[in-house]
């Protein structure tokens, strides 16, 4: 499971874009396991909201799939494990 | 359609905000609640760009699904699917109707037809009538959407479409379709397909007037030596049958109805749900009529010969 830090700019039902700290823009697809639903994204949007999410690639779809979806300021729950690689690099956009 | 008057209020390259109503200066139509919406696809204008499904895919955030080559078409999408809501159909017309190679061509797109496909948007939509929780609705455009909030994934609507259109997504497990751009339309804006249309091979506008246009059209193809120009899902033509009324997205064609992938003869999955309820019913009863006289000859007894051939 891949992970990523951001800002959501743009949701639509249960789509929504993010770019993170480095300005890379992706689309991501709420998993039908999100802990949040379709209108919950609207709002994230609409307060451009930094949120930390899980998700997986797959092969069919140029997107990740969302599984794990939280404020990124809040305390990470214990199943919550990023990559060394986003992980170097919230580190380095935190310094 | 002439440049409105209006137009010229925003002559500049960059405006502060969106224009209100811009359809009227996009597709010459104004957009209000009440009215029905809807598409004339003219595939004699199509050219195959798929400006339209980009636009789709960019203005919904629609991912780039189904990856990879064909290797039966120069298209690269295939199909419609829950993440790509318009789909232009490549049909290369190889063989003539003896099997034999083409060696001329047609009046307009040559041996190439290009279809841009996409929901239908229909009077009487099967996939509504099949929606259990009341997830799919129809719109004060008169336009049929998906609310994924509400949809749970049942997937009634999915075989219920005659044109296969409607599809679950395995990620979300929602059904998603065309939504006919109803955020757009709500702002006043055309739907973001017909707007990048390049030829107007998309139009939008009212039912009523693209009707019109539409008639007009296969007069004029019909004059100019294409007489296989036809309406397909125009009210009283092939597509508007088996219950659906008329399609709200309908087509002009110039080749019979599957060789671009769409049924001959549409039907509503509602109108198979009496036979199919009556056929049931008769069966139950045939099936309890057979079993309560097999149980009163079984209480009488036998009435044949007994054992030693003594009549009982």
């Amino acid at each position: 499971m891949r992970s990523v830090e951001g800002v959501i700019i743009l949701a639509q039902e249960s789509r929504f874009k993010l770019v993170d700290d480095a300005g890379i823009t992706k689309l991501f697809v709420l998993a039908h396991d999100a802990p949040i639903e379709p209108q919950d994204l609207q709002p994230l949007a609409r307060t451009q909201a930094r949120v930390a999410i899980r998700y997986e690639d797959t092969p069919a779809l140029i997107a990740g799939i969302v599984h794990g979806i939280e404020y990124a300021g809040r305390p990470r729950s214990p199943d919550y494990a990023p990559s060394p690689h986003i992980s170097a690099h919230t580190a380095r956009t935190r310094r | 359609m002439g440049v409105p008057a209006r137009a010229l209020d925003y002559a500049d390259s960059f405006l502060p905000g969106v224009i209100p109503q811009e359809a009227e200066l996009t597709a010459g139509v104004r957009i209000e609640p009440g009215k029905s919406y809807g598409f004339f696809t003219d595939t004699t204008l199509c050219i195959g760009c798929k400006a339209c499904e980009v636009a789709c895919k960019e203005w919904n955030a629609l991912p780039a699904d189904d990856l990879g080559l064909k290797g039966t078409s120069y298209d690269n999408t295939g199909s419609l699917s829950a993440n790509t809501w318009r789909h232009v159909a490549f049909v290369e017309k190889i063989s003539g109707d003896e099997g034999t190679r083409v060696t001329e061509m047609q009046p307009f797109q040559s041996n190439w037809l290009m279809m841009s496909d996409v929901c239908k948007h229909c009077h009487n939509a099967p996939c509504l009538e099949a929606c259990p929780t009341g997830a799919l609705f129809r719109t004060e455009f008169d336009t049929v959407v998906v609310q994924p909030d509400i949809c749970n994934g049942c997937g009634y609507c999915v075989p219920a479409c005659p044109f296969g259109v409607v599809d679950l997504s395995p990620d979300d497990g929602k059904a998603h379709k065309c939504t006919l751009c109803y955020d757009r339309l709500k702002g006043g804006l055309e739907p973001a397909c017909a707007k990048s249309c390049p030829t107007d091979s998309i139009q939008f506008g009212e039912v009523p007037d693209l009707v019109e246009r539409a008639k007009a059209r296969v007069v004029d193809l019909h004059a100019k030596g294409a007489r296989n120009a036809y309406l397909y899902g125009a009210p009283d033509t092939p597509g508007a049958t088996g219950g659906l009324g008329h399609l709200n997205a309908f087509f002009l064609l110039t080749d019979r109805p599957e060789v671009y992938n769409l049924p001959t003869a549409p039907t509503r999955a509602a109108n198979r749900v009496e036979p199919a309820l009556t056929a049931g019913l008769v069966t139950m009863a045939g099936l309890a009529l057979t079993a309560a006289a097999v149980f009163a000859l079984a209480k009488a007894g036998p009435t044949g010969p007994g054992r030693n051939g003594e009549i009982r």
